[in-house]
């Protein structure tokens, strides 16, 4: 079978060469603490280490992103076991009846049980991704520049899915990523638009701007919050779970696996739903749902294995379409640019056998969080202790340095500031910033295909209707797009954007 | 910013916020819609729409949305006649003075880095932003700032080959 040859020739490649292995490792370790840190999450974590792995070759980079991608999701169920403080909105599930076990004197029982979940999870979801995703990249191979309109079209709408508590906000921040995403040369004719006379800006810089909007906004947040450090003095205990006990969580993980994989499939939906919705339907499964929110340990084993098999089907849109469903994808999808490989059907006929390499060491990095997880659960308790005096410097110190080594160039560390400053007021006045960055990516293409399609046409329109998958495309476009605007003009009585909502964290950047 | 400092970011935002984003909103999409006026037809490709036709589709889009913002915020919400005028007293206050000072002190940060180079800014630049954010010590400060600014140089120059400025202060030139 092709998928399986091309899986081993992968891992011989990885074994022939171990300095991705390394750095692989090196990615989960940090994605761990970058979970744990409360406030840190599995984006910032992929946007502040993206300089680093500009000077990589291009598997190293990607898995030592991905190994942060993945321990950061994970990373979050570690808090939210121990202080009921989910590290990443992705645990805010687990910390319902992970906290309740810890209070109970089972910390470890609960921690082991999250490693494992996360764990099969993600392996699942990465096999996933190595079956279905040459598949459907051979579909997309199909498609012509209407088709690829169509696609961006319906990237975009996703914005409606990623808005937060206030659909106009969110779409204000689509727009503004679109309108910044048409800064620089014209697709068509290369004329330079908004560029005020900088040569700099004939290409939006576009890892300075992430870095300034999910790393840098983060530390200005942080420098106006006081000084909170968390006590960790929970009596840990057993840490893998003896086999009685696991045996009963089987067809709770595969189940929530599967939800997992498909919520992450679903453009919009990340982690946090992914965790939500089986632990749901783990309650609504079980025989005793009573016990949910007191510790029963089905509880932690869904959201866990939900949220982390999400992580394979939030890859498959962006690796064979292009189209990244959320922020966290985004920067990925931003990281394999920087490598010199568009993302899309094209990868997997040009550089098959690179894909293959990054698919095994995908499944080597669930490997290395089985064993980290679980070695280092108990000293996590002092990363909790450091101290946001040292981490926020740190972290813009990071932001700086970062968006100079892109282009060794300080126009682009005045463009990451810049962001990050409006990334600040944006946060506090409830503008989500995934949209921005999806805006960023799907902008260029949508208006460059559309171009393209209307020139290949002669002028007409008609490539909108004519073509079955461009008119399939649109039409979940819209009904995409149609829903949110219905739900807030039924919930809102169109009377003005819900501004006040308590808690607008975005589901996009919620990773 | 004149509007309260009180609350965690994201916690419900202020109607003079939600007034001053849409007019700057509003203003960039202005400023995008003049712009554009000024960029060239395509006459030598009657298929296509030029140059200007996206970003002023863009702008458009948010003239509306900042409109429908404005307007949300001025008008009363429909079911809820009395909405509270601040949201609830927060636990601890945030600090938005710090922010600023942080802010302000990147910027300098970021100027001198050009000006003096990558390790003696990097190094005040930590210590700087460590007392900010309330770190009391002035043995552990110097010493945490300078074992970060040594270790992500020699990252950056040894694992990564991309060395860090030196600064133009420093540069020698080359006759």
């Amino acid at each position: 079978m092709y998928e399986i040859d091309m899986l081993l020739q992968g891992f011989a490649n990885l074994a022939s060469e171990p300095l991705p292995l390394l750095l692989a490792l090196i990615g989960v370790t940090l994605g761990i603490i970058i979970g744990v840190l409360p406030g840190l999450t599995a984006t910032m974590g992929v946007a502040i280490l993206l300089p680093f792995t500009f000077g990589m070759d291009p598997v190293s980079a990607i898995l030592m992103l991905c190994g942060v991608f993945f321990g950061g999701i994970f990373g979050g169920s570690i808090t939210a076991i121990l202080l009921k403080i989910p590290g990443t909105p992705a645990a805010a599930a687990t910390a319902m009846d992970g906290y309740a076990l810890s209070q109970k004197g089972q910390a470890g029982l609960a921690l082991g049980t999250a490693t494992l979940s996360s764990c099969f999870g993600g392996f699942l979801s990465v096999f996933m991704l190595i079956f279905l995703a040459p598949l459907l990249a051979g579909i997309a191979l199909e498609f012509s520049a209407a088709e690829s309109f169509a696609l961006a079209v319906f990237g975009l709408s996703i914005i409606t899915s990623v808005s937060g508590d206030s659909l106009v906000k969110g779409l204000i921040a689509g727009f503004l990523g679109l309108l910044l995403s048409t800064v620089g040369l014209d697709p068509m004719a290369g004329f330079p638009r908004f560029t005020g006379g900088f040569n700099e800006l004939l290409n939006v810089p576009f890892i300075p701007v992430m870095i300034g909007l999910f790393a840098a906004s983060e530390a200005f947040k942080s420098l106006g919050q006081p000084e909170t450090r968390a006590e960790v003095k929970v009596y840990i205990g057993r840490i893998i779970p003896p086999w009685s006990v696991f045996k009963g969580l089987i067809f709770t993980i595969l189940r929530s696996s599967g939800l997992g994989i498909i919520v992450g499939i679903i453009p919009g939906a990340g982690a946090d739903i992914a965790s939500f919705v089986a632990y749901n339907e783990a309650k609504r499964f079980s025989k005793n749902p009573e016990n949910f929110g007191k510790g029963e340990i089905k509880g932690v084993a869904a959201a866990e294995s939900g949220a982390n098999a999400c992580t394979g089907g939030d890859l498959l849109p962006m690796m064979t379409l292009g189209i990244p469903g959320d922020a966290v994808t985004a920067v990925m999808l931003g990281a394999l640019t920087m490598q010199g490989l568009q993302p899309g059907p094209l990868l997997f006929k040009d550089h098959a056998g690179l894909v293959f390499t990054l698919f095994a060491g995908m499944l080597f990095c669930y490997a290395a969080l089985l064993i980290i997880g679980l070695s280092s659960l108990r000293l996590m308790g002092k990363v909790l202790e450091m101290p946001r005096a040292i981490l926020t410097p740190l972290i813009l110190a990071l932001c700086v340095v970062g968006a100079y080594a892109i282009n060794n160039s300080m126009f682009d560390v005045g463009i990451m500031l810049a962001v990050g400053v409006v990334g600040f007021f944006m946060q506090r006045w409830d503008y989500p910033a995934s949209p921005v960055v999806l805006a960023l990516i799907m902008g260029p293409m949508a208006e460059a295909s559309f171009r393209r399609a209307l020139s290949l046409s002669g002028g007409s329109l008609d490539f909108l209707y004519t073509r079955p998958i461009t008119l399939g495309l649109l039409t979940v476009a819209v009904i995409t797009l149609a829903l949110p605007l219905l739900r807030y003009f039924r919930g809102n009585g169109g009377n003005g954007p819900t501004a006040d909502g308590a808690a607008a964290g975005t589901v996009g950047s919620a990773k | 910013m004149s509007h309260s400092s009180g609350g965690t970011p994201g916690s419900g935002t202020p109607r003079s916020a939600d007034l001053f984003a849409g007019a700057v909103v509003a203003a960039v999409a202005v400023a995008a819609i003049v712009v554009s006026g000024g960029f060239p037809t395509m006459a030598g490709l009657d298929t296509d729409v030029g140059p200007a036709r996206f970003p002023i589709i863009y702008a458009g889009a948010l003239l509306v949305l900042s409109a429908i913002l404005v307007i949300g915020r001025l008008l009363p919400k429909r079911g809820a006649p009395v909405a509270p005028a601040e949201p609830q007293a927060p636990a601890e206050a945030f600090r938005f003075h710090r922010v600023a000072i942080g802010v302000v002190a990147t910027a300098v940060y970021i100027y001198m880095l050009s000006l003096i180079g990558y390790l003696p800014t990097t190094v005040v630049f930590l210590i700087g932003m460590m007392r900010l954010m309330g770190m009391r010590s002035w043995v552990r400060a110097p010493i945490i700032a300078v074992a970060v600014t040594a270790f992500l140089y020699l990252v950056f120059l040894y694992a990564l080959q991309i060395p860090l400025p030196d600064g133009s202060l420093f540069e020698t030139g080359e006759f």
